[in-house]
């Protein structure tokens, strides 16, 4: 299950976010990029970085982001089987 | 090309670098700070509280307590530990972590890490991991790593924020460390950091295989920790031991987290197709067998066909599930949101499971470690260099870590107070390690790092992961070697880039050494650790000690054994003069 959009794993609300900066410090993939001293939103600069941990949610001061999770991880098709090594033949 | 801010590198000088600010980083500084050394620890996170593969939280910490029962010491625990380390790591050291682990636990007590269970506030300890008594202790760590960093900042150690290390320096001998280089991979500032002593504390080796989602970082362990102190360490000539084993984790089907230990610990049953409690054929313990007896049993569940797996906490008692769905949580933050998301209610519901991707870290038992060789004051081959937690010999969660940390943290000192004057870096291995850094912004053209991580993950996966054969880690082994003449042609574009291309380069150098040492192993040993098709039985008589790797002077593998101490009967039962 494969879409050529890049998904977001980080939404961040822009009504409630302060742009505080904080997001981008926790987070450990270097994954959320926010200018300093600066009204723009946090940028989700390397989505396909994201761990998923919810570090970046759990710090927010504002309660702003929320991890979503992709359908890769939602509903995986993939079998347990593929991942248990194949004969070389 | 990407220019570096400067011509200049920051030059910095301490006497103890610390290479990593997790559990076992911080543990390190601590204790060189208390001897009043300074400290300066690096980490690729931007702040010290939030660096390393537990600042998300954790939910257990292991040690003796010294509190009554017989089971209760570290002497008790360490009769036991042969059984774990099945042979492959120092019993001298792992010895020494046993007897610092009720200290180190005193000691984070002390700095206000609250261990109890918030529920009773009393210790709520628990059996896992085949361990001979309730050393587990389950509370709610997640602020566990908050509070450490925050404490080590406070007491005195610097930090060098978002900063990867990327090479270690020697003197002209070569065999005495000197410091380290790095940059900061947002800014691109290069620093060159003259130390005494030098401490890698950089965790265990993940992204080296695939997983059920197909999302590299979406692994059970720390994405971002990719054996770059492994690989620097090896570059300089450290020994490498138990680079063969690795390690899974049963995890919920599309999210690979942590959890095993609640899951098993907690009275979860594991169910198959069928409905049946399927643990008891593979040990006595059922589920509650070490986590790698666990992992091998629903291996061999899926591949008789009896898929899909399920954990089953149906029957447990309503306070029960609500201590097991809030300890979840603890463990990984967004594994209840991830259920919610899902539609799944495990209260009510069997939650599927499948098997994580793999680590290199210790093939799933305690106090063995897949890393650096280190001696029993965590100083490695090389003088100077130090290891501890999940890059080093002996390893086992937050708590070895930081009873080694604290080893390591005392041994730099002492090898700081033996060394008046610093080790001067040598020019030599100064342009070396420059030059590795610079390469991928240099190429004008070239691959990106995730194609070269991609092929590693899939040679690995088919042929040097669960289920292994010599015709199978020899062709991983060549292509392995082949693709480390594609990473000359890598290129990165932004300093986030370069920190990722050199984490590929170090992932693709373990997986090399892991074929390797796999094809070298001919037996089968702990479980899933290390499960060799072509000989599935275990061979004490010829393989019971650790396979060591080192870099030979002209660029190839050196590989070496060690053996661990003869273990003495046990008293017969009732006897006794």
């Amino acid at each position: 299950m494969t879409s050529d959009a890049v998904h977001n794993p980080i939404k961040i609300n822009p009504d409630t976010c302060i742009t505080c900066m904080i997001c981008d410090y926790v987070c450990p993939g270097d994954v959320i990029h926010q200018k300093p001293r600066s009204q723009e939103l946090p940028v989700i600069a390397y989505p396909d970085e994201c761990w998923y941990c919810g570090l970046c949610e759990q710090a927010c001061p504002a309660d702003a982001i929320t991890v979503i999770f992709p359908d890769e991880m939602l509903d995986p098709d993939t079998p347990v089987t593929s991942l248990l090594g194949r004969d070389p033949g | 090309m990407l220019d570096w801010p400067s011509r200049e590198l920051t030059r910095l000088r301490t006497e103890v670098l610390v290479i990593g600010g997790g559990v076992a980083g911080c543990l390190a500084a601590i204790q060189a700070r208390d001897a009043g050394a300074d400290v300066l620890i690096a980490d690729k996170a931007r702040l010290l509280e939030r660096a390393g593969s537990v600042a998300g939280g954790v939910d257990q910490f292991m040690t003796p307590l010294n509190d009554g029962p017989d089971w209760d010491t570290p002497q008790h625990l360490m009769q036991f530990v042969p059984m774990l380390t099945d042979g492959l790591s120092d019993l001298d050291v792992a010895e020494r972590a046993v007897h610092e682990l009720p200290r180190v636990f005193q000691r984070l007590t002390d700095i206000g890490i609250d261990f109890t269970d918030p529920t009773t506030g009393e210790f709520f300890r628990t059996r896992a991991f085949g361990l001979p008594g309730e050393y587990h202790l389950n509370f709610d760590g997640s602020l566990f790593k908050h509070r450490l960093g925050r404490y080590t900042v406070g007491h005195g150690a610097k930090f060098l924020p978002r900063t990867m290390i990327t090479d270690l320096l020697t003197d002209a001998s070569g065999r005495r460390v000197a410091g380290a280089v790095g940059f900061n991979c947002r800014t691109g500032e290069r620093y060159l950091i003259r130390a005494k002593a030098v401490v890698v504390c950089t965790g265990d080796i993940n992204r080296i295989s695939r997983n059920i989602s197909g999302l590299p970082f979406d692994s059970w362990h720390y994405p971002y920790n990719t054996g770059d102190g492994h690989a620097m360490a090896y570059r300089r000539g450290a020994r490498l031991v138990n680079m063969e084993l690795v390690e899974a984790t049963l995890t919920p089907l599309g999210f690979s987290t942590q959890g095993t230990n609640s899951y098993a610990g907690q009275g979860a049953h594991f169910l198959n197709r069928h409905g049946e409690r399927f643990m008891f054929r593979y040990d006595p313990k059922g589920e509650k067998a070490q986590r790698t007896t666990l992992v091998n049993g629903v291996i061999e569940e899926v591949l008789a066909g009896n898929e899909p797996i399920y954990v089953d906490i149906r029957h447990l008692p309503e306070d029960t599930k609500d201590d097991f769905v809030r300890t979840l949580g603890v463990d990984r933050y967004t594994l209840p949101s991830y259920f919610r998301q899902r539609g799944l209610d495990i209260r009510h519901e069997l939650l599927p499971i499948g098997i994580s991707e793999m680590s290199i870290r210790r093939g799933g038992s305690y106090f063995r470690g897949s890393g650096l060789v280190v001696d029993t004051s965590a100083e490695s081959n090389l003088s100077g260099l130090f290891g501890a937690g999940d890059c080093s010999m002996v390893s086992g969660g937050i708590s070895t870590a930081a009873a080694m940390g604290a080893i390591a943290g005392r041994g730099a000192v002492d090898r700081v107070r033996a060394t008046p004057t610093g080790p001067e870096p040598d020019d030599d291995s100064l342009a070396d390690s420059l030059g590795r850094m610079a390469e991928p912004l240099e190429a004008e053209t070239g691959g990106n790092w995730s194609d070269l991580e991609n092929k590693v993950r899939d040679l690995v996966t088919d042929y040097v992961g669960m289920r292994r054969t010599e015709r199978g880690l020899r062709l991983a082994h060549e292509a392995l070697l082949e693709l480390r003449d594609d990473e000359a042609g890598l290129r990165a574009t932004s300093f986030h880039e370069l920190m990722r291309t050199l984490e590929a380069k170090s992932i693709r150098l373990a997986a090399e050494l892991m074929a390797l040492a796999a094809a070298h192993r001919t037996e089968s040993r702990g479980g899933a650790a290390h499960r060799r098709l072509d000989h599935p039985t275990t061979d004490d008589g010829s393989w019971r000690k650790a396979i060591v790797l080192s870099r030979d002077p002209v660029g190839g593998v050196d590989v070496d054994y060690l053996t661990e101490r003869p273990t003495p009967e046990p008293a017969p039962a009732g006897g006794g003069a």
